[in-house]
């Protein structure tokens, strides 16, 4: 029988889906079999971060053959045992589907092949809570190699010389940050690293976090010694209470085994990391807000400049960073900038991770290269979901755009994106189908952002309301003909006077789908109609062809608000209690059902 | 300090290096719109009124951006116009901005900037906040549904008084003006010196003995001297046909930026006793009203008639009417006395037995807040001398090591650093600091001897030795001496000390008219034949009731009736502070202008005169 490694994702995705309780299982079963010894619980079964294909969760993979089995239920385990581990039978059934045929191994998966991981090279692949894995592989080889063989400017060149640039959002390359806060002549400096991620459903940083966290301090610790810097801060969300704890365990065991301390690697450089956790609001991520939320004050941003390079944290040089653009660090380091400005495109080098969401057969996380197209990253995700049209891609939260089907083909590059009006942002990529009403779209982002904005300036705090209030009159189908031209005036003033990028970028959702959905918004407004049937205030209500009607009933079944009544000839709907939501269309088997008068 | 050219709207002007834009065209003349921003405080830049164009592609807030070489602002183009409207519109549309239902109508910035960009419709539907109104206080009243978030009450509260009361709580559109953790602004620890309500550029923050009694334009303004403490504050007293409105503080005052007290701003508001118009004669239990002439005749003969003359005036009157009184006292052959001299004659004493020089006392009090050690001796300087206590506040919050001693409560507990509670008698600690620093750093170390020199007093001898070490350690320190301090020996103790560290001193003094130092005075007769009180606006001094509770008869010069008046034999009015003009000396040693705010009402039109007839009356 074959000595092997099983690899649990234990991931936040995985863990709300059950993995804790597949583990369980799969502890009672290897008991059961007597394979404790074979199978010793600390070093054969290993939790790792995040995998990426998090709707196939839970999910496991066996080593050396990395055989991959998703969407576990408990009763699974017992034949994975029973067949794989003791009869080295791979469990045919319980493999995933690619195009219809099985995949066995992992990394054969489309949604796996499609990727180059450079900042996931971990996650997924080790146990976060274990110094030893992370050593194993590497693990601050590349902060030793900094620290003992390279002097500082040799550092801040060599990323400068990569082309990395800050995956927080704007893309400031990141070298020339570090060599403006390297330049300051003080005794006190700081690294921090924005580990705020607050885009709705983005959570690229939390899985770094969560399945990496020793490759961020790893990062902050280069970027430390880089700039004159010897302590460090990151600052988490407290929504994450997973990478919370792998993060307290990773510094505890780092400073346990002399990774963080003084002398480090029998240098004069100490460095320290402290951890600290935000309380919930979005425009903490802000670089200015962040840093006032350290300094124990309200979380509100503050003018630049000075910018925190220079003035910062305590008023001190100060380097923030985001989690993806620390994870860099130690491989280009590692590995030398010219490896990595090989990869992506001319101006924008490396990988960048994206949480793919929306209507596309598998959503997760996808780090792909710089310069793969929209059209290459819907297909990394299984295509666009139920065999549907596609409409649309919203790249870059509440703060980026929508990018239509015509331009498909546009590299995913800071610089393309720039030109079709969005931001890579921190990498949200939501995949919208052509059942997707761009205006719902745009007033559901912007619903985020008027939520979140701090109040200290007029135009985030009343500009972003009044443009939802336009929005959702005319969902409503309550729009008049200059509220379009107000829209724009709105988006203008608050994209060009408010304080901090929240607000200047809050319009840009709405700006986006007014350039490519222009046509949608006005048939909202002026036709009182939503092409794709999404806001219900602006659809008819539906009725039964009373000679077609073969009085089955299945359509009395469906109906969520009980408004079709029963009759001899023929069931009928009350157009009033009727919210068109169609259910009954769909069922009705002899098509007796439409939308409409019934004139 | 270099100077940088840059245009504005194609005039070239020159700034120094490192102002902001907004500061640098002020100066020219030229005036941006502006909500947030005040010169008392840091630019927040918030509002977003101020924005300018800047080298024909950004924009930015004048308040914020700091000049440079050659740097091309532009302050009206269309487009900057459009954005100032479009935010102002918003503003309008979201709060409650219905003008004529507002306290602020006519003295409102908010409303100003309106009409100069022509907004005087509803472009926008209405958002009508409905948030509770804060009316505890008994002189402010916090409307959250007017308030523009510009948080100049905020800054105020914590820049310029230094106490932290205001802050923001919500965000978004829920963002609004706290008290505390958002408890009644009554139940917070407001200080009550209504900077925010003067702040405030709309009607959000009201005074509530002034509302709706004016517009500030419509009212007569003049400009004065505060004289309830001896901060002797520059105020700005706006009355409307001779009743008084509102009073606030000159904001040209950059250090106390335009600071005035709970007793300079709302109490000669809410005062409303009854005045004195007439001289009240009583005999045999009956009260006779006379003329002033009349009265002046009788309180001359009574003095003729007396053989121990007692005379106590009042430290809050102004130098001619000292002058004059205790001219006139002394033609009568009185022993003449100030409240708060005694404390003068004593400190002049101990100068002279330690020979002590003046260079000791600071001549600014401001200096405070550059100090690197604070050592308060009695803290009820928080409500002697509310707005020096601001500038305590700012020290502390800035890094200066306060330390304190009190009798009773620490009232800067907040604050200090080191805070030393002692029991009566409060010398011997002072004894025990002088010991400590007299026989060196050996016996610092030497807990034990601490100990034995302490005694009694319930205070731990690793504070005294920190005392100690902190005043040794800094090389500016100042000592203040509240005002509560009268016992020679404290004040001995303390100007020894000062001497001994080479300490700078602040002496405070129950008198707000340091002129009581250059004047002549003495100890009275305890039981005197007659007393002659000259109380102004006093109500509540201890020795003056003491003394005309001795006399056979006595004269109360007021200005309104209290409880000294109920015991004269004699009452004869006086002027109230606000009739009074003349001069006055604050801490500082400067002489100020005190200026007549309204007419005298009744037969006396100065006291000075007055004094010169009855010395006449010999």
């Amino acid at each position: 029988m074959t000595r092997r490694e099983i690899l649990i994702c234990s991931g936040t995705g995985c863990l709300s889906a059950g993995a804790e309780e597949i583990e369980d299982k799969l502890m009672d079963e290897l008991w059961k079999h007597e394979l404790e010894d074979k199978y010793p619980v600390t070093r054969a079964i290993k939790r790792t971060g995040c995998m990426g294909p998090c709707n196939l969760g839970p999910m496991i993979i066996i080593r050396p053959e990395d055989t991959f089995y998703g969407n576990l239920e408990p009763s699974d385990v017992e034949t994975i045992v029973e067949e794989h581990l003791l009869k080295d039978r791979v469990v045919r059934n319980l493999l995933i589907e690619d195009d219809g045929h099985k995949v066995e191994e992992f990394q054969k998966l489309d949604f796996i092949q499609g990727q180059k991981k450079i900042v996931m090279r971990n996650s997924g692949d080790i146990d976060p809570s274990s110094l030893e894995d992370y050593l194993e592989n590497d693990g601050y080889m590349a902060a030793r190699k900094a620290i003992t063989d390279m002097e500082r400017e040799e550092i801040i060149e060599e990323i400068k010389e990569s082309g990395l640039r800050g995956r927080g959002g704007a893309g400031f390359p990141t070298g020339l940050k570090w060599e403006f806060t390297a330049r300051e002549d003080e005794d006190e400096k700081y690294v921090v690293c924005n580990g705020d991620e607050g885009d709705p459903g983005a959570f690229m940083d939390r899985s770094v976090l969560e399945g990496d966290p020793h490759s961020i301090i790893e990062g902050m610790m280069i970027a430390g010694y880089a700039v004159g810097a010897n302590k460090g801060y990151i600052y988490v969300r407290a929504e994450y209470p997973l990478a919370i704890r792998n993060l307290q365990k990773a510094i505890r065991d780092a400073e346990s085994e002399g990774y963080l301390g003084e002398n480090l690697f029998n240098t004069q450089f100490d460095f320290n990391v402290e951890l600290r956790v935000g309380a919930g609001a979005f425009v903490c991520g802000e670089e200015t807000a962040l840093l006032s939320s350290i300094e124990g004050k309200q979380g509100r941003p503050k003018y630049r400049p000075p910018y925190p390079a220079q003035s910062g944290l305590w008023d001190q040089p100060t380097v923030i960073n985001n989690v993806e653009t620390f994870a860099n660090i130690p491989i280009i380091i590692e590995k030398g900038s010219e490896w990595f400005d090989d990869i992506g495109t001319e101006g924008s080098s490396g990988t960048k991770v994206f949480a793919v969401a929306g209507d596309v057969g598998n959503t997760g996380l996808v780090e792909a290269e710089m310069g793969t197209t929209i059209e290459e990253m819907i297909d990394i995700a299984g295509g666009v979901a139920g065999g549907k049209d596609f409409k649309a891609v919203q790249i870059g939260g509440p703060a980026g755009g929508t990018i239509p089907e015509e331009h498909i083909d546009l590299p995913i590059d800071y610089d393309s994106l720039e030109e079709a009006g969005t931001i890579m942002g921190s990498g949200g990529f939501i995949v919208l189908d052509e059942d997707t009403c761009m205006v719902d779209v745009a007033k559901f982002f912007l619903d985020f952002t008027q939520e979140e904005s701090c109040g200290k300036c007029p135009p985030c705090r009343l500009g972003t309301k009044r443009m939802l209030d336009i929005l959702d009159k005319i969902t409503k189908g309550e729009g008049e003909s200059e509220d379009l031209e107000t829209l724009e005036e709105l988006a203008e003033t608050v994209q060009n006077t408010s304080f901090c990028g929240l607000g200047q970028a809050s319009p840009n959702p709405v700006l986006s789908t007014l350039r490519f959905f222009r046509e949608e918004y006005e048939a909202h407004v002026n036709e009182k109609e939503c092409p794709t049937g999404t806001c219900k205030a602006l659809v008819e209500a539906f009725y039964i062809d009373e000679e077609a009607c073969v009085t089955c009933g299945k359509c009395t079944e469906v109906c969520p608000v009980d408004a079709i009544s029963s009759g001899d000839e023929s069931y009928s709907i009350d157009p009033d209690t009727c919210i068109s939501c169609g259910e009954c269309a769909q069922v009705c088997p002899v098509e007796a059902i439409s939308e409409g008068d019934n004139e | 300090m270099s100077t940088v050219k840059f245009t504005v709207d194609g005039e070239k002007i020159s700034a120094e290096k490192g102002e902001t834009v907004m500061s640098a065209c002020k100066k020219h003349g030229i005036d941006i719109p502006k909500l947030c921003q005040h010169d008392a405080m840091e630019n927040v830049m918030a509002c977003r009124v101020c924005i300018v164009e800047v080298n024909g592609e950004q924009i930015q807030p004048a308040c914020g951006l700091k000049v440079e070489e050659d740097l091309e602002i532009k302050t009206e183009t269309d487009e900057i116009k459009k954005y100032r409207r479009m935010n102002l519109e918003l503003i309008y549309r979201s709060e409650n901005h219905y003008c004529m239902f507002c306290e602020s109508d006519g003295d409102c910035e908010l409303q100003d900037l309106m009409w100069e960009n022509g907004i005087d419709y509803f472009e926008h539907p209405r958002l009508f906040p409905d948030r509770p109104i804060d009316s505890s206080h008994e002189h402010i009243v916090i409307d959250n549904n007017r308030c523009i978030r510009c948080g100049r009450c905020v800054r105020a509260c914590e820049e310029v008084v230094g106490n932290q009361t205001l802050a923001f709580g919500g965000r978004g559109l829920e963002n609004e003006i706290v008290a505390d953790a958002d408890v009644p602004l009554k139940e917070s620890t407001c200080v009550s010196c209504g900077m925010c309500l003067q702040v405030c550029p709309t009607g959000a923050i009201f005074n509530k003995h002034s509302m709706f009694k004016g517009i500030k334009d419509e009212c007569d303004l003049t400009e004065s001297t505060c004289l309830r403490c001896s901060v002797g504050c520059e105020t700005e007293i706006y009355t409307r046909t001779g009743h008084l409105v509102e009073i606030e503080g000159a904001e040209s005052e950059m250090e106390s930026g335009g600071q005035l007290c709970e007793m300079g701003r709302f109490e000669p508001l809410v005062d409303r006793t009854e005045k004195i118009d007439d001289v009240i004669y009583k005999e045999n239990e009956t009260e006779k009203e006379m003329s002033l002439a009349k009265g002046l005749e009788k309180a001359a003969e009574v003095l003729d008639e007396g053989d121990k003359i007692s005379a106590m005036a009042s430290g809050n009157l102004t130098n001619e009417v000292l002058d004059s009184f205790s001219e006139a006292m002394r033609t009568h052959g009185a022993l003449f006395d100030v409240v708060g001299a005694k404390r003068h004659r004593f400190e002049k004493e101990v100068k002279r037995r330690i020979n002590m020089i003046e260079g000791h006392f600071i001549d600014d009090i401001t200096e405070v807040m550059k100090a690197d050690h604070i050592l308060l001796y009695d803290t009820s300087v928080r409500d002697t001398h509310p707005v020096l206590a601001s500038y305590i506040r700012r020290a502390a919050m800035n890094g200066t090591r306060l330390i304190t001693i009190d009798a009773y409560e620490d009232r800067f507990w907040e604050h200090s650093d080191i805070s030393i509670s002692v029991e009566s008698p409060k010398t011997q600690l002072t004894r025990l600091i002088n010991q400590v620093v007299r026989e060196g750093k050996g016996s610092i170390e030497d807990l034990t001897r601490v100990s034995s020199i302490l005694g009694g007093l319930r205070v731990h001898p690793r504070d005294v030795m920190q005392v100690v070490k902190h005043l040794e350690e800094s090389t500016y320190d100042i000592i203040i001496l509240g005002s509560e301090i009268i016992d020679r020996w404290s004040i001995r103790h303390i100007f020894e000390l000062a001497k001994l560290e080479g300490s700078y001193l602040i002496s405070l003094n129950q008198a707000s008219n340091q002129y009581i130092r250059s004047l002549e005075t003495e100890g009275v007769y305890e039981e005197p034949d007659v007393a002659y009180v000259l109380a102004g606006d006093e109500d509540d001094q201890e020795d003056m009731k003491k003394l005309i509770e001795n006399a056979d008869f006595s004269i109360v010069q007021a200005s309104k009736r209290s409880e000294l008046t109920e015991k004269a034999d004699l009452v004869i009015p006086s002027l109230t502070m606000f009739e009074r003009e003349g001069t006055s000396v604050n801490i500082n040693g400067e002489e100020k202008e005190v200026e007549r705010v309204m007419e005298p009402k009744g037969e006396l039109k100065s006291e000075r005169e007055f004094f010169e007839e009855l010395a006449e009356k010999r």
